[in-house]
């Protein structure tokens, strides 16, 4: 790791202290903005924290939106096993890399051991989730994924669209802002432009970009 | 003197005028352009009603390119069209009128739906020629060859900087839209759609594709609830509205996973042109807060914003600019 990277990773543990004022402040904000290695750190840095501070019940909601971006990579190569284990090294080295940021060394090692135990969950989840896609021959997950809702079918198109697609450019990462985008291509599709050109864009570019 | 002055100086204006190419001259109008944006609009809309076509159509949005095939029968009253994609996940989606069948064949899922705005679209134009003619100008951008076939163009600017302005390709022949381009203010193209390849009177039968839209054997049917209602009605209001923005309809959903009880509201706004979706879905800290955190939009035309409101939370998408929205989420309200 550069100097330079090592200083914005310890903005980030010292804006989560507390510890930036003014112009510095300002500056890790602009950073973790921009950097989503930065992000996830800040994110690491409260879980852990949370953990900390309140046991476990803290940590489900992190853990489904964690284990949704694991499933998104791991989803775009999902017959691979070797990905799959890259996908989980990768993930172990963000989030190991991230912790020995923090600032002093009980801290440093609680991280450690909660930031291990929090991958662990998420291979344990995942591993989990792709047996259950195995249990189901070569069935995608979208067959066993209920779509009764317009916006549950539109999340479940999107999962089955990121298994197949692994070369698609992924412009949103939250499966319900996902589902809200196709809804309104589906129903807010109102314009004079509506026939054909309306039609035609939105059922082609529908689900095609995500 | 004072005469040939005064006509020296139109004449002078009218040379400025005519260098000064991004003041594209209007379109021939007695009264403003009205008559000529119904016409248009009409000509649009009877371009669909005459004829077979297939074709390729691309559109482009940011760095994503998406393609499909396209299949239309019309035979004088009914529609229907076939559209296969291309790119991203395989689908086929079938429109009757305003049926409108999705398959998903990875998943074996055919998703069965109504959009009604599809078949109202003669009534819609009725009330949307006076609301487009308010809001946009519509000048001639001349001609271009699009598809091998040669096609007018009509460039929609807006009056103001609610909307997002349009440059629209249409089929000699036939009126039919062959390419359309929205445009940001400083008239940068953000997403276009085009036919690359269009073939007129295909040999296609209206009863090959009704057939072939019925035939869901060996799928799982999903026919998603929703519940017609207004804005007025769930309690809301927009204050105050946003000019040219009129409710078009409103839609409940039951998120039959979640638990009983919650339940999310799609409330669509249009100028006749462009259209925003207002969501409103009840409040989950973890989430939202995590989701306005790490997510912003801005896909080709599409913005999404999105912002909190009490127990409430308020996501706005269209393909119109954020600042638009961002005023549909500040005028949104609980009614007293």
């Amino acid at each position: 790791m550069s100097d330079a990277s090592h200083v914005k990773e310890e903005w980030v543990s010292a804006l989560v202290d507390g510890e930036l004022r003014d112009e510095e402040f300002a500056r890790a904000i602009v950073y973790i903005e921009d950097s989503r290695v930065a992000r996830e750190a800040w994110d690491t840095y409260h879980l852990v924290g949370e953990v900390l501070r309140s046991g476990k019940l803290e940590t489900l909601g992190h853990d489904e939106i964690f284990i949704e971006r694991l499933r998104r990579e791991l989803t775009s190569n999902a017959h691979d096993t070797v990905a799959f284990e890259q996908d989980r090294k990768r993930l172990e080295r963000v989030n190991l890399s991230a912790v020995p940021a923090a600032n002093d060394s009980w801290w440093r090692r609680v991280a450690g051991l909660a930031s291990v135990a929090f991958v662990g969950i998420l291979v344990w989840q995942a591993a989990q989730w792709l047996g259950q896609g195995n249990s189901a021959g070569n069935t995608s997950t979208l067959a066993q994924a209920p779509a009764p809702a317009q916006a549950s079918a539109s999340s479940a198109s999107s999962a089955s669209l990121e298994a197949t697609d692994s070369g698609g450019a992924v412009m949103l990462r939250d499966p319900q802002l996902d589902a809200l985008l196709a809804a309104h291509r589906q129903h807010g599709g109102v314009t004079a432009l509506q026939v054909p050109a309306g039609f035609l864009r939105n059922a082609t570019f529908n689900e095609a970009s995500r | 003197m004072k005469r040939l002055t005064a006509f020296l100086t139109v004449l002078l204006l009218l040379g400025l005028s005519g260098v000064l190419q991004a003041q594209p001259l209007p379109l021939p109008s007695a009264s403003g352009s009205n008559i000529d944006v119904a016409r248009w609009l009409k000509r649009l809309q009877d371009s669909t009603l005459v004829r077979a076509y297939m074709g390729t159509f691309v559109v482009s949005a940011g760095d994503v390119m998406s393609t499909s095939r396209i299949w239309h029968v019309c035979d004088g009253q009914q529609q229907i069209e076939r559209v296969d994609a291309l790119t991203g996940m395989p689908r086929s989606t079938f429109r009757h009128n305003d049926a409108v069948v999705t398959f998903l064949p990875d998943s074996r899922t055919v998703i069965q739906e109504t959009r009604d705005s599809l078949g109202l679209f003669p009534h819609l134009l009725q009330r949307t020629d006076t609301v487009v003619a308010r809001f946009y100008q519509i000048y001639p951008g001349g001609h271009a060859r699009v598809a091998g076939l040669q096609a007018d163009v009509v460039e929609l600017v807006p009056v103001d900087k609610l909307r997002f302005g349009y440059r629209i390709w249409t089929d000699r022949a036939s009126g039919l839209i062959v390419k359309l381009q929205t445009l940001d203010a400083a008239n940068k193209v953000l997403e276009q759609a085009a036919f690359s390849e269009l073939q007129f009177n295909a040999p296609l039968s209206f009863d090959q594709l009704k057939v072939l839209m019925n035939n869901t054997q060996g799928y799982q049917v999903r026919n998603p609830r929703m519940r017609r209602t207004t804005v007025d009605d769930e309690g809301w209001t927009l204050n105050p509205p946003v000019p040219g923005f009129s409710p078009v309809r409103c839609y409940a959903r039951a998120e039959p996973d979640e638990a009983a009880g919650r339940q999310s509201l799609q409330c669509i706004f249009s100028d006749g042109l462009a259209s925003v979706s207002l969501f409103i879905e009840p409040f989950d800290p973890q989430h939202h807060r995590w989701v306005a955190a790490h997510e912003s939009l801005s896909m080709g035309a599409t913005q999404l914003r999105m912002r909190q409101s009490g127990q409430w939370w308020l996501t706005a998408v269209g393909e119109v600019p954020a600042s638009t929205l961002t005023g549909f989420l500040q005028a949104l309200e609980r009614k007293k």
